[in-house]
């Protein structure tokens, strides 16, 4: 691939200046390469970097200091999924730069500079790709400028690699921070030349995460760690129970509890502030408070068979429908039929949502784990009456996402709470009000049906959705839709005051598992092998008869499918008692295909045994990080499909600490997880969500082939089927 | 309100909490030591893990009463020149995602360790079972753990070569 790509566009902004320090300083406008790729823009109105004074430039996302350190704003929000590594490696890779001199920022939140700042959809590496080569080919463009300029020879011979500047005919070297202060600001590259992928020398390779040694010292990096002048602790309560209302509290029953300062409520709220987190959180428990609770009290059971009743109902939304399923399914020689019900999951993040905010009349500032800083920067600075330049957010690492933090109602609350209190606050949830808050992974039940021909081939099948609360917890447009000639994905919901919100993965987290378990089904019944029947989809749906629409590419789901089957010698296992399943799943752009391999012991117990990941997501940024993305999507996929639950009682939420909600644990986790990434020349795709979807199903299916079991029930704790 | 002398990574220090406030919070909020983490209160994540005596405990449920006269060693007490070989082994194998969890683990395994140089993955599954990572970097953890003991038994090597004959 070459890529030459015009520096220039409208909006497009480079800037360099040497500033008194004798340092390189390079503002840029992410959007300029990010925006074709994006799917949502961002407006700019003004530049922040063209504004700011000569010399200091605190958003500029590149910086070579006189002593040769190399300083890279990381722009996206970190938690977990190792942008605040892979891509500042994207930089440094086009730079040039020596990564042991590269020293990695957090970028606080200022999308005019840095373009899409948010940690959501897989999308941080694909949607700064461009942007980010393109940020550091035009620094190095602008060094080789300079010496080509100091040696007067052409700077197509001088040759760049670990911040170092050579000419191979004359011998002659310089460094990058010994010709930064002799770069010319004014003379920027109207074109700048971005690396061949063979020409990749830091992309690809294992680099340890920046943070590594923060994390393993025990440095404050994390929202609830932060600490200021003049700030008042405290912790908040939410109404227990979804649908319920704030009448009132009882502040004469916190009489000689110690350490609180002042309780208030707003929005149904309660807030105390107290000497310590930990005494505002026994004032929590010991705070009468009177809540309106909800005339229709909601449960597990009923909400799951008014869901069920509600499949016989006509949909108020068809997401698909190609050819007649009606009719197909009556002719077909054969239907098979399965139900599911799917549970609701909370995110459940190890860090429990807090914040950091200090309002004042004129300005604002927000600090803590967001997931997406621009949104809560608009919620707070509309909700404070401010303009939102006067709301400064800055992102803390993030102590684990999964979707939860994509709302910022614990960011809100803090600002509103610094409000009232007329000083800077930090609020911590306590892991109760964390766990029964809601926002959960929609809940629903499923109704699939297949139609099955004389010849044996799938000629219909049907998806029924009825969400509970969620109108329609289902994706439509992935495997195996395209490769079925009489498709349909419709869906309805029972009205519900359980929150719910995306979860890692969203909807392919669970239509993963329904889809790739259900073809085992008709696989098991028509007597066909489950690797077979997936390649005879991706056939037809490579010919397409009905030319519709659907999200994946047929050559790169079949590739990372033969080439799973490789990996474990798929069909050729002879080991007595171990039995192996497969599962696919495009999402995210990337594709994924797995098979766990399980154990049956002669008392019936299942083991996982391990589990082997074949896995497209494009190019491969940081390898380490990349397998460690896959490694742990595939355990928390096995952990929340044999445990994963919150059952509503009485409208509040049964399990509200890791001692009802369990958590995958070492013992139970695969002892070994096979990776083969099958590379290819497209950009990155995603893989913070990627290899998740393909686990639970390799598992049942593998559980299926061992037991014969279908497990429609979740998770599988509740099928009495305990796995690992 | 009560006063206690607690002995914190080698040093003696005086805080005044109520006697039943858990470890925990007087690390984190009286002694500013935040690399020990509130994940659950109820003793079952593990973030909070710290040594009272060289063993394991969940600070998260230890009143600061209980505490008395033995060591307490917290994550910013590891290593306190440089990492120890369980920090090293983390940083080499690139264990953590979120990192959030990583502080109990390192305190669980270094705890493992000084009582099994080399510890069998049943050992491992022992030791590490009340530590919860929630973004699943167990694979890592274990090869950590297994790194460390070859990286401390190292150091053991060397140190018993420079004892003079």
């Amino acid at each position: 691939m070459s890529v030459t790509l015009p520096n220039f566009t409208r909006r497009t902004f480079v800037r360099a200046s040497a500033a008194a320090s004798g340092a390189l300083v390079l503002g840029f406008d992410w959007l300029a390469g990010s925006r074709a790729q994006a799917a949502e823009g961002i407006e700019t109105s003004g530049n922040p970097i063209a504004e700011a004074p000569e010399g200091f430039q605190p958003n500029a996302y590149l910086r070579i200091e006189p002593d040769g350190k190399i300083i890279l704003m990381a722009p996206n929000p970190e938690l977990g999924q190792g942008v605040k590594t892979s891509l500042p490696m994207i930089v440094a890779e086009e730079l040039d730069a020596d990564w042991s001199q590269v020293e990695v920022q957090q970028a606080p939140l200022n999308p005019e500079g840095f373009g899409p700042q948010y940690a959501g959809g897989s999308n941080s590496v694909w949607s700064n790709w461009t942007g980010m080569r393109r940020a550091g080919a035009t620094a190095r463009t602008m060094l080789v400028a300079a010496a080509a300029a100091e040696w007067n020879v052409p700077a197509a011979r001088l040759k760049t690699a670990d911040s170092v500047i050579t000419d191979p005919a004359s011998g002659r070297s310089v460094r990058y921070a010994e010709i930064a202060p002799k770069v010319d600001p004014s003379n920027l590259p109207s074109e700048v030349k971005l690396k061949e992928r063979d020409e990749f020398r830091l992309l690809g390779k294992r680099i340890p995460q920046t943070d590594n040694a923060r994390i393993f010292t025990g440095q404050p990096l994390y929202g609830a760690d932060l600490e200021a002048e003049g700030m008042a602790i405290g912790t908040i309560i939410h109404p227990p129970a979804f649908g319920a209302k704030l009448k009132s509290f009882d502040t004469e029953t916190l009489n000689g509890v110690s350490g609180v300062k002042q309780v208030f409520s707003f929005d149904d709220c309660v807030v105390i502030f107290a000497e310590t987190t930990w005494e505002a959180f026994e004032a929590r428990k010991r705070l009468r408070i009177d809540w309106e609770m909800p005339e229709k009290r909601e449960n597990s059971t009923q909400q799951f068979d008014e869901a069920r009743a509600l499949l016989d109902h006509p949909p108020t939304e068809v997401l698909r429908d190609i050819g007649n399923v009606d009719v197909a399914l009556e002719r077909a020689a054969h239907v098979i039929e399965a139900t599911y019900e799917v549970p609701f999951l909370p995110h459940a993040t190890l860090e429990p949502m807090n914040c950091f905010a200090d309002v004042r009349a004129d300005r604002a500032l927000v600090r803590g784990p967001m997931q997406v800083p621009a949104g809560a920067r608009r919620q707070i600075a509309k909700a404070l009456d401010l303009p939102e330049d006067k709301v400064r957010v800055e992102m803390t690492r993030i102590g684990g996402g999964f979707g939860r933090r994509l709302a910022n109602d614990f960011a809100y609350e803090a600002a509103i709470a610094s409000k009232i209190a007329g000083c800077p606050v930090k609020l911590v949830w306590t892991r109760e009000e964390d766990m029964a808050r809601g926002m959960y992974r929609p809940a629903g039940v499923y109704r699939y049906r297949a139609g099955i021909d004389v010849n044996g081939n799938i000629v219909a099948w049907h998806v029924q959705v009825a969400g509970i609360g969620h109108p329609k917890p289902v994706t439509s447009s992935n495997f195996p839709a395209g490769s079925i000639p009489n498709f349909r994905i419709d869906t309805r919901a029972i009205d519900s005051k359980v929150t719910t919100m995306p979860w890692r993965a969203p909807n392919n987290n669970i239509c993963g598992y329904l889809d790739q378990t259900f073809i085992d089904y008709v696989a098991a019944e028509i007597g066909k092998n489950p690797l077979a029947i997936r390649r005879e989809l991706l056939d037809r749906a490579a010919a397409n008869p009905n030319q519709d629409e659907v999200d994946y590419e047929v050559p790169r789901y079949r590739a990372v499918l033969d080439t799973v089957a490789k990996m474990a010698n798929w069909g050729e296992r002879k080991e007595a008692g171990v039995f192996q399943g497969l599962a696919t799943r495009f999402c995210h752009r990337s594709y994924a295909a797995q098979i766990a391999e399980v154990s049956v012991t002669d008392d019936g117990k299942l083991k996982i045994l391990r589990v082997y990941c074949a896995l497209d997501c494009g190019l491969v940024v940081n390898r380490s990080g990349a397998e460690n993305q896959v490694e742990g999507g595939i355990i928390d996929a096995l952990g929340s499909i044999c445990f994963g639950e919150v059952s509503i009682a009485e409208s509040k939420a049964v399990q509200q600490n890791f001692n009802a909600y369990r958590l995958i644990r070492m013992s139970e986790a695969p002892p070994e997880i096979v990776i083969q990434f099958v590379e290819t020349d497209y950009a990155p795709t995603g893989l913070g969500e990627p290899s998740f979807p393909p686990a639970p199903p390799a598992l049942a299916n593998a559980i299926l082939a061992a037991t014969g079991k279908r497990i429609t029930r979740l998770p599988f704790a509740k099928s009495g089927v305990v796995s690992v | 309100m009560a006063s206690f002398n607690l002995n914190i990574n080698g040093s003696t220090l005086t805080v005044e909490a109520p006697p039943t406030m858990p470890l925990l919070w007087v690390l984190r909020e009286k002694l500013h030591l935040v690399g020990t983490k509130y994940g659950c209160g109820i003793g079952q994540c593990g973030a909070c893990t710290v040594h009272l005596g060289g063993a394991p405990v969940r600070s998260c449920v230890l009143p600061v009463v209980a505490v008395g006269e033995r060591p307490v060693t917290t994550i910013e007490g590891l290593g306190q020149d440089s990492l120890n070989a369980v920090q090293r082994a983390w940083d080499e194998v690139d264990v953590a995602q979120c990192g959030y969890c990583q502080a109990g683990q390192i305190m669980s395994a270094t705890a493992l360790l000084a009582k099994a140089p080399n510890p069998s993955d049943a050992e491992i599954d022992v030791a590490m079972a009340g530590n919860i990572c929630r973004c699943g970097t167990y694979v890592r953890i274990r090869k950590a753990i297994h790194r460390a003991a070859e990286l401390q038994t190292g150091e053991h090597t060397r140190a018993a070569k420079e004892i003079p004959a």
